[in-house]
């Protein structure tokens, strides 16, 4: 017997009868081999156990609070819905501009991105990338670690090395030292760029964004003098025409746009019943090509290329201003609003041979025209950012003319980082680069290796730069070209400000400390910034010091708390602007503008999922079906019908495009509506960075893009690739394969003079089947209900991501969509209506309808699908045996059924993502939309705890919330006062598939459009 | 076939059954020993078979095991078909086992004499059918390791299975129907067990046979237990055999989905059901009669009777598949109406709605002539083409009316994964091994049915020999139709 064992200690039978083994191993204090590495481990299993390890440090993330206070969101709003996780104000930038979020986070850690009501560019709504942007955090592909060439760095080793480069030293002047940065609006951002400069005065910053707004401002700098942002008042505009413009599903106020634009049309249908009838309702004019969330809501859709929009554009106005000189003749109008005397003719000239060529119907625009003059004052002509200058230009001038100036459309200074001026031609730098001017550059953020315009070759030009830093998330393309990399912290882990694209500006506070050893691109800044001061190089300090120092001292405590509690500054709107257009400019600018006819032009869009390849490597975005193709996992080239049959190209045929002497592949898609002789190709794919999953996705177009023409591009040459004499294919992951209605009544439409005149036009799928069953009590208690109204929904996706952000849907991959395996709970259905060649759009947002008498409930053979007594549908998951019987007998097939084990390949950082009130499915279940039923229980529970019923707007559903137009209504509609009742009880409600008798608990109200009745018959 | 001609020419035309339901003249021991020599010996042919049937069970049981531990995912099924080839499959085969049950229970019942010869055949054939029918329903559960929750039993949970679905109801039919099949078919197997112990060479042999005897020796009291039981059994399946395929073509009927959502399912299934399994009896014993030299006691008659309950059931699907289209024209309702009229004949899986109705409709037609009822050749070719056709009518009626439904931005096509063929082509290996073994080592013609046939003509006749053919042969079959025209 041991020594132990003699003082009648064991520990286990094992020892009291003193197995030698084990004897022997309790004596050590590690067992035999637990230092040594474990055999067989290949390098992927050894990162992936590392990023487990680094992912579970993060679960503990009760203890991984950031040392610097952060505040929550206090100041509580009656129609917000707090809870006992905590939700912190911050902001997300994309494309230089903020957006206002709110981020709950349970227990340290953030899990649901949404919309801050108070931030003028979310208005609560959050888009499709803020909402996914939450699963970017916790990517397990984000780069980790600096490095010098191969060998791993701290960052603050990273920051030593960047001293030491030329151009960098410490007391030196800065030749050779450049900055190639992403176009900022942060006021933080310029304040550490004025400090570098002070401080090395050689030293050069450049700005490249593969989209920017430098049309904009060369169109305004022209025009008016000085780089102004044109701002909109969509809640007072009655026509509207979107120059190429998605103001609704892109750009940096596309979410404020979207609710100003639907929530005076709204109010304009809802009036429409009998006696107070008639107040106006908007008018909605797209002149497009390929079809944008903006373009599907549009009562006229004008089919036409990209290149051809400035000579619509031009047509209009000189439209315009006939009308004009024919009411300035009669003195109606104050002449002022008119182009003065000795201009007059040299802008009707360049007018004239703009619009030579406009591939618009004479009708069309005069109506148009007509239409604007009389909204004069209360119209808005808005022009896409990517279009030339001509077009802004244009629009300037339509706005000017049509005296919308002041009233619906103002001027406010722009918010980003010297827009309009050289630092922002990536050109200039490369041109330096070659010249060996450039001793040092330090690339922050962005990915220009990879998304430079094609013909600058920067790679080869970065070849002669001997000291590269990049700064990054991922170790994408640039990173792989540089010698030094270190890794940027994502913004929810960031401190840092940004201003909103009307000037607002946003603060972003991190929901947690960083994962890994990472910086901001400000706290990058501050190295060279030499701020050692009292803020030291964190963004915290650094931050709090530039308030400090803009409110000259006076900054207290309290103002801070409040400020970043709110997410938002008080008071830092751009004032309003109202600069003189000058039109001796004019002319030339409109000019300028290159038409090209009898070919077919390339035209590079922004991706409404991927944006410029920056989201790339996120599945939740990869898995969202583009909004209008309902492509998911990939980019196509994208032409019309009869120009897809002219060229013999079907879709999933893959072609080869060529431009300028560069080829490209794509798989082509043939998309009904699209303009003729055009093909749209989306950016952002084909990436051959680090990112596993966005590597190898589409094709890269970025290829084919150059500098003269980063938007339009043409001739382009396409010729299908054949492979052993056959078409080579590429089949397309789309979600939705069938585009007609095929006769059925599962949309209903009318224009709003059909609605006054038969306001009970959708009466007869508004009523209760009869049935022989007495029907079962549903009066009592609360009895949720949604609608969802068509008249606003503009497809955009953000309901589908936030969905699947707050219920846990797993991804299934581009293999698991061409099975039609996708596990979204609300897809958007989308249809089009009339001819192949020029149809209408029409989106349909479709989940569980939780229907009263849903044929899911009574097949199922072990009830795993019951009723509650609220009306909700319910899944029982640890019930379900899986026999799939109730998607059968879904006439909506919205449930889904977990095919694999989905949740147990995910990474172990990506489950940190999960939100902790939704149960995670197994393999083999069936699930489907709940409601929201955990936001549904919560506000009960506390309802009941407090004695009381639950209030209207107390429970909101995950895609209400995240929904830019509020196309959905949620609630109890026993509450007589509550506005799913009011919305319920609209005149243009209908059931889907009302003669099943399935009794939903959503309904769809009625699309209601504006046509000119000029033009209705063409429509 | 020269004995037909034989018969037809040497016969009043107005006979209605012109061939003997038994030629042999054997007497009783040497007809034993005839019948039981199969199990007897053995044979090259059988092993490689065997072993084919084995390999094909092999990937039965690699697609299954791969199925359980990888999901359904490994399947080709998506949403909006959820269900496609193994459901196809289940229906099938439990379909196949319908023609067992039929023949011997039903005939027993109307007292047909011809069922003595081929009852046996046709009951393994429906076990092993059914034996394959039910693997199929559990593998298809998402978690197949809860499927005893469609069970009613007094759980803990205290949570019943949903008696308004369906599916309940299949579990507890297919179940029974299992059951009481096998009780019937090893109810008549036993005195030939019986028998086959008492001839058994070796010692090892006479001790398996005679546990599995259970102790039968022949006496008169047990042969008249035996023959109540027997009945009992037979009026207990026969139920079933209809009840079974209702319930199956309930899982169906029930759901609102177009193309299933129809109250002429339940005599439609049965009807087909049956029309199947004859096929697949008929493709059975073609060759078996053949290679066992068996034509004396599986004589014209039997075929000529089995191709006319073909060619009955068949009709009787036919005016199903017309019925349902004009019901679906004459409701006026579009779904219906879509389903029916376009998605089917003309949409993608069109080509297999043609074949399949070419195959289910235009063969039996065949079994208008007489000539063609006899042709063994005939016979087995139109029987595989049934037997095929009517899987793809399970897989029309399934994948055809889920892939195309209420709302056309959920349409999706369906193509089969490497696993659902596995497990199609394996069920078939798995059948195959239960046939072989089972004609190894079971008398599969009933040796003392045979007997008891050929002790009963003999009173009535005197005894068969071959050269008293005709006029014995109209001797035994006219009581029958007085019978029948009673």
């Amino acid at each position: 017997m041991s020594d132990e064992l003699r003082h009648g200690y064991w520990r286990s039978l094992a020892e009291l009868a003193g197995a030698a083994g084990l004897r022997e191993d309790a004596m050590r204090e590690f067992p035999l081999g637990a230092d040594a590495p474990p055999p067989g481990m290949a390098r992927r299993t050894f990162m992936k156990l590392l990023g487990a390890s680094a992912a579970l440090a993060g679960l503990g993330a009760c203890t991984r609070a950031p040392a610097e206070k952060i505040l929550p969101y206090g100041r509580r709003m009656p129609e917000l819905t707090p809870g006992t996780p905590l939700h912190y104000a911050t902001s997300m930038v994309v494309g230089g501009y903020a957006t206002g979020l709110l981020v709950e986070s349970h227990e340290g850690r953030p899990t649901k991105v949404e919309g801050n009501p108070e931030h003028p560019a979310s208005l609560g709504a959050a888009g499709v990338y803020e909402q996914a942007s939450v699963l970017q955090l916790y990517d397990p592909y984000r780069a980790r670690s600096a490095r010098d060439g191969q060998t791993p760095l701290r960052w603050t080793d990273f920051a030593r090395a960047l001293h030491t480069m030329p151009g960098a030293e410490p007391g030196g002047t800065g030749v050779g030292l450049h900055f190639l940065m992403r176009p900022t609006s942060s006021p933080l951002t310029a304040a550490l760029i004025g400090r570098i400069r002070e401080r090395y005065p050689e030293a050069r910053f450049h700005f490249h964004a593969p989209f920017d707004e430098r049309a904009v401002a060369a169109a305004s700098l022209a025009l008016f003098g000085d780089v102004v942002m044109p701002q909109h008042d969509f809640t007072r505009a009655r026509v509207v025409l979107a120059l190429d413009s998605d103001f609704m599903g892109s750009g940096p106020f596309s979410l404020r746009y979207a609710r100003d634009f639907a929530s005076r049309r709204h109010s304009a249908i809802a009036s429409t019943s009998g006696a107070d009838a008639g107040q106006e309702m908007s008018r909605l004019y797209a002149v497009e090509g390929m079809w944008s969330p903006t373009g599907t809501l549009a009562d006229h859709r004008l089919r036409v290329r990209a290149g051809a929009v400035a000579s619509v554009a031009a047509a209009v106005l000189r439209e315009v201003l006939r009308l004009r000189a024919g009411a300035l003749q009669a003195g109606a109008v104050d002449a002022g609003a008119a182009v003065a005397g000795a201009d007059a003719a040299l802008v009707r000239d360049a007018l004239a041979a703009t619009a030579a060529d406009a591939p618009a119907p004479r009708p069309w625009i005069e109506a148009l025209a007509r239409d604007l003059a009389n909204a004069s004052g209360s119209g808005i002509v808005i022009a896409g950012a990517d279009q030339a200058p001509a077009v802004h230009a244009l629009t300037f001038a339509l706005n000017e003319v049509l005296g919308n100036v002041g009233s619906t459309v103002w001027y406010g200074t722009a918010p980003i980082f010297e827009l309009g001026t050289e630092s922002h031609d990536l050109g200039a730098l490369v041109d330096a680069m070659r010249a060996g001017a450039v001793q040092t550059l330090v690339v922050a953020s962005g990915n220009p290796v990879y998304d430079a315009p094609v013909d600058l070759d920067f790679t080869g030009a970065l070849k002669s730069v001997r000291h590269a830093a990049y700064v990054g998330m991922y170790e994408n393309e640039t990173a792989a070209a540089c010698r030094w990399f270190a890794p940027e912290s994502h913004y929810l882990e960031s401190w840092g400000d940004a201003c909103a694209y009307d000037g607002t500006v946003s603060l972003i506070q991190p929901l947690i400390a960083p994962l890994y050893d990472t910086r901001t691109v400000d706290e990058l800044l501050a190295v060279f910034a030499g701020t050692d001061g009292t803020g030291g190089n964190s963004a915290h300090g650094l931050l709090r010091e530039s308030w400090r120092d803009r409110s000259g001292g006076t900054f207290e405590e309290r103002q801070w708390e409040e400020m970043v509690g709110r997410g938002v500054a008080p008071d830092t709107r751009s004032a309003r602007l109202s600069p003189r257009l000058r039109w001796p400019a004019f002319p030339p600018l409109i000019r300028a503008t290159t038409r090209q006819t009898g070919h077919i032009e390339l035209v590079f869009e922004r991706d409404p999922r991927v944006y410029d390849g920056s989201f790339a490597n996120n599945a939740w975005l990869q898995e969202l079906p583009d909004p209008v193709t309902k492509v998911t996992w990939d980019n196509a080239a994208v032409l019309s019908p009869a120009t897809a049959a002219k060229l013999n190209i079907e879709s999933g045929d893959v072609i080869e495009l060529s431009l300028d002497g560069r080829e490209q592949r794509a798989p082509a898609f043939v998309l009904p509506g699209h303009a003729d002789e055009a093909i749209t190709i989306r950016l952002g794919y084909g990436r051959e960075g680090a990112e596993e999953v966005a590597r190898g996705i589409g094709s890269n177009a970025y290829r084919l893009r150059t500098r003269a023409a980063p938007y339009v591009g043409g001739p382009v040459e396409v010729a299908r690739v054949l492979e052993g004499g056959r078409p080579l294919r590429h089949e397309l992951a789309t979600t939705q394969m069938h585009w007609r209605l095929q006769g059925r009544d599962i949309i209903r439409q009318a224009t709003i003079d059909e609605y006054r005149r038969d306001p009970e036009l959708t009466s007869a799928q508004n009523t209760r089947q009869p049935s022989l069953y007495d029907r079962y009590d549903y009066s009592k208690g609360d009895q949720w209900a949604m609608t969802i109204d068509l008249s606003k929904c503009i497809g955009c996706g953000a309901c589908t991501v936030a969905c699947q952000a707050e219920n846990n849907i797993p991804v299934v991959g581009r293999d698991g969509v061409l099975k039609s395996r996708e596990m979204h709970w609300l897809r958007i259905d989308r249809y089009f209506t009339g001819g192949e060649e020029d149809p209408a759009a029409v989106m349909q947002p479709m989940l569980c309808q939780h229907c009263e008498k849903a044929p899911c409930e009574y097949v199922c053979p072990v009830n795993a699908t019951v009723h509650s007594e609220d009306g909700l549908n319910e899944m029982v998951y640890n019930r379900c045996v899986g026999t799939r019987f109730c998607s059968n007998n879904c006439p909506y097939k919205v449930r889904r059924f977990n095919w694999f084990d989905y949740n147990r390949e995910i990474a172990e950082t990506v489950k940190m993502v999960k939100n902790p009130d939704v149960t995670v499915r197994e393999r083999g279940v069936m699930e489907k939309c709940s409601f929201c039923v955990q936001r549904i229980r919560r506000a009960q529970i506390e309802a009941q705890l407090e004695g009381r019923a639950v209030r209207d707007g107390e429970v909101v559903t995950a895609c209400q919330q995240a929904c830019p137009t509020q196309a959905i209504v949620f609630g109890s509609y026993t509450d007589p006062a509550s506005s799913i009742v009011r919305s319920l009880s609209e005149k243009r409600a209908f059931t889907v598939l009302h003669e099943l008798g399935t009794e939903p608990r959503v309904r769809y109200l009625a699309r209601i459009t504006n046509p000119n009745p000029e033009l209705e018959e063409r429509a | 076939m020269a004995e037909p001609a034989r018969a037809m020419g040497a016969h009043d035309h107005t006979v209605l059954e012109p061939y003997p339901v038994s030629r042999d003249a054997r007497d009783d021991a040497a007809l034993t020993d005839h019948l039981l020599s199969p199990i007897w010996t053995r044979s090259r042919a059988w092993w490689i078979l065997f072993t084919v049937a084995g390999l094909l069970t092999l990937l039965f049981v690699f697609s299954a095991t791969w199925t359980i531990a990888k999901g359904i995912g490994t399947w080709g099924n998506n949403i909006p078909v959820a269900w496609a080839f193994a459901i196809t499959d289940f229906v099938w085969w439990i379909g196949i086992g319908h023609a067992g049950t039929f023949i011997s229970a039903f005939l027993i019942l109307l007292a047909q004499r011809w069922r003595a010869s081929v009852n046996r055949l046709a009951e393994a054939m429906t076990l092993f059918a059914l034996v394959n029918a039910g693997l199929f329903p559990l593998l298809h559960l998402g978690r197949p390791w809860f499927f005893y929750w469609l069970i009613p039993y007094p759980s803990t949970t205290r949570v019943w299975p949903n008696f308004r679905s369906a599916l309940p109801w299949d579990v507890a039919a297919v179940a029974t129907y299992f059951t009481v099949s096998l009780l019937f078919w090893y109810t008549g197997l036993v005195p030939d067990l019986a028998t086959a112990r008492d001839r058994a060479p070796g010692r090892i042999r006479r001790m398996i046979y005679g546990i599995f005897a259970l102790g039968w020796r022949g006496a008169g009291r047990q042969w008249r237990q035996y023959r109540v039981v027997y009945i009992i059994l037979a009026g207990l399946a026969t139920p079933l055999v209809i009840s079974v395929h209702s319930v199956v073509s309930l899982d169906f009927s029930i759901a609102q989905l177009p193309g299933w959502h129809s109250t002429i399912f339940p005599p439609y299934f049965v009807a087909g059901a049956i029309y199947s399994g004859l096929a697949m009896v008929l493709m059975l014993m073609l060759p078996v009669r053949r290679i066992f030299h068996l034509e004396d006691v599986i004589t014209e008659q039997h075929l000529d009777r089995i191709a006319k309950l073909i060619l009955a059931t068949g009709l009787m699907l036919a005016y199903s598949y017309m019925c349902e289209a004009f019901i679906a024209w004459y409701s006026g309702d579009h779904f219906e109406r879509y389903t029916y009229l376009f998605a089917r004949p003309r949409g993608p899986y069109a080509w297999l709605y043609w074949v399949m109705t070419a195959a289910n409709i235009v063969t039996p037609q065949l079994f208008w002539f007489a000539r063609l009822r006899t042709n063994v050749v005939v016979l087995f070719l139109a029987s595989v083409v049934i037997w095929a056709g009517m899987w793809m009518e399970r897989f029309v009626i399934i994948v055809t009316s889920l892939n195309r439904d209420f709302l056309p931005s959920s349409w999706h096509l369906y193509a089969p994964s490497w696993v659902d063929w596995g497990l199609l082509v394996g069920s078939l290996g798995v059948f195959l091994l239960l046939f072989l073994a089972f004609l190894r080592w079971v008398p599969f013609v009933p040796v003392s049915e045979v007997k008891r046939l050929h002790f009963e003509l003999r009173r009535e006749e005197g005894p068969l020999s071959a050269g008293h053919e005709p006029p014995e042969e109209r001797a035994v079959t006219r009581p029958r139709r007085v019978e029948e025209e009673r």
